[in-house]
């Protein structure tokens, strides 16, 4: 049931963005792999501070994958810091549109300060 | 080999006598015991390799022989016995048996295939398939029997497992479709067991259960009349399809029906919702349409807290009423306000309201499957109940859904109705 249609990876970036850990994440956020994804981000989230998460080779999300988001932002926020997003696909953009997300976490798009090395 | 070859050749060297004789029995038994051990060495390899093991006995000798393979199996260490001691290391339960197909295969030289469990000295019980049979010289008389036992107790363990995964599996899957069964309970219960119904306006709600799924979505819809006579809708979703999400949307669906009945603005009414659903320990996420419709003055006035937008259709087009919506709720405990919309339905128009399950596909555009809705939408004929069946239908005809589904119509009849109903009559009864 739970069984991931594409493994998830999260590799860390080197270099920063605005000062914040750049993690890039690849496969599909949902219920199979929001569990992968939190266990991977977690070391990242107990120093607070800012953290990017470079979306640009996420191909899918539904709402547990928003909600994991969500979830890490909270984490973050209570710490003083925040959750930011790079380079969303045009569907998770969407996603991040209708749910009013978008005005929760910053997004930037593609290009805007790249967080590659 | 069975060694009464070996003394034919004897008996053959002892025949030709002499010196010569001496010396070509002592080759015809040397090239024997070659060909007999090499032969012998084979078929031991070959019983070890494939895990059984042969006896046979002699009846002219009233010798058994076991290989030394089944000395292996069976865990002692002598070659040669009689029929009675072979019967030793058979497990109590099983004797009974074995001695019977032995009885016959020794009375009357009737073959046998059983299964029965060895003892072995050590204490260790294999599972045993064994076969026997007589066998004839030329002129039919029977010299001796012989037989194999095939060490299968492996074999029988893995079976067993097999048998042990496939119940649990069957007990895991009965367990679940009994919790899948109570959660969909749940769920119907949750759902308003008939929608209100009007003289000026028809309301049609469909949930469309995902029937491959175990598990169930937090999508619910809800209609009820208000004390003032107008009409409250709901359409939400909450993130997650397990027993939690479930539980979630019963507490929601039933908080906007208390604050809507206090106070029935969809500003309030959500912004209230999102407070309660903020402070709950766990983070439930929930996304939702909610809105009020006087059925005099034909006006819907409606808030979205991050939740898919809905479609107008009049005559025969449909359009996608984007327009600005709040954060769906649960994220942050106060301060989020949800702006209210408003719009006058004409004779005949209608609005759709919908879960993302009905546009949500990982293999599909999102945006070209919205598209899709409203084009099924704005062709779709009748009154509330056909632009449903007739928006779900083109809709799921288009391939495999991923999530729960649930539609709302709300529909302005056509013609003007022909008694102007009193308010009263859309009142909570």
């Amino acid at each position: 049931m739970a069984t991931p249609r594409t493994p998830l990876l999260v590799e860390q970036l080197t270099g920063e963005l605005n000062g914040g850990t750049v993690l890039r994440i690849h496969g599909e956020l949902d219920i199979s792999t929001a569990e992968q994804l939190r266990h991977a981000v977690a070391p990242h989230l107990a120093a607070g501070g800012r953290l990017v998460l470079d979306l640009s080779r996420v191909t899918f999300c539904d709402s547990t994958g928003l909600a994991v988001l969500v979830g890490f932002h909270k984490r973050l926020a209570a710490l003083g810091g925040g959750l930011e997003l790079y380079a969303p696909v045009q569907r998770v953009q969407h996603l991040l549109m209708i749910t009013g997300l978008n005005r929760v976490f910053p997004v930037h798009a593609a290009g805007e300060e790249s967080p590659t090395r | 080999m069975p060694r009464w070859r070996v003394a034919g050749g004897a008996l053959a060297g002892l025949l030709l006598g002499g010196a010569s004789a001496v010396a070509a029995w002592r080759w015809v038994r040397a090239v024997a015991e070659v060909a007999r051990d090499s032969a012998e060495q084979r078929l031991e390899d070959a019983q070890r390799l494939a895990g059984f093991a042969s006896w046979e006995y002699d009846l002219a000798t009233a010798t058994m022989r076991f290989s030394r393979q089944l000395s292996a199996i069976v865990g002692v260490d002598h070659v040669v016995g009689s029929f009675a001691a072979a019967g030793a290391h058979v497990h109590p339960d099983d004797i009974a048996r074995v001695r019977a197909a032995r009885d016959d295969l020794v009375a009357r030289h009737k073959p046998f295939t059983l299964e029965f469990r060895l003892v072995r000295r050590d204490g260790r019980v294999l599972d045993i398939l064994s076969s026997g049979e007589a066998v004839r010289d030329e002129s039919g008389r029977v010299v001796r029997l012989w037989g194999t036992i095939h060490d299968v107790t492996e074999q029988r363990a893995a079976e067993r497992a097999a048998r042990e995964a496939a119940r649990r599996a069957e007990q895991t899957r009965a367990e679940l479709e009994v919790e899948h069964q109570a959660l969909q309970m749940f769920q119907r219960a949750m759902l308003p067991a008939e929608l209100p119904r009007l003289g000026t306006v028809d309301v049609s709600a469909v949930y469309l259960p995902l029937a491959e799924r175990i598990d169930i979505g937090g999508d619910w819809y809800d209609a009820f009349g208000l004390p003032d006579g107008r009409l409250a809708l709901a359409v939400g979703d909450v993130t997650g399809h397990d027993l939690r999400a479930a539980t979630v949307m019963g507490q929601v669906r039933n908080a906007v029906r208390a604050y809507a009945t206090e106070h029935p603005d969809p500003g309030a009414v959500l912004a209230r919702v999102n407070t309660l659903l903020a402070r709950l320990p766990e983070l439930d996420l929930v996304t939702m349409l909610y809105g009020v419709y006087d059925p005099i003055g034909h006006e819907l006035v409606w808030s979205n807290a991050g939740h898919p937008p809905p479609l107008l259709r009049r005559g025969d087009t449909a359009t996608l009423l984007t327009l600005e919506g709040g954060l769906l709720l649960g994220v942050v405990p106060d301060g989020e306000s949800y702006p209210e919309h408003r719009l006058r339905l004409g004779p005949g128009d209608s609005v759709l309201w919908y879960t993302d399950g009905i546009v949500d596909h990982r293999s599909i555009d999102p945006a070209e499957a919205l598209e899709r809705l409203r084009r099924a939408y704005a062709r779709a004929p009748g009154g509330a109940a056909e632009l449903l069946g007739s928006v779900s239908t083109e809709m799921l005809a288009n391939g495999p859904r991923e999530d729960d589904v649930c539609l709302l119509v709300l529909r302005r009849a056509a013609e003007p109705a022909n008694v102007v109903r009193d308010r009263r009559e859309f009142a909570v009864s």
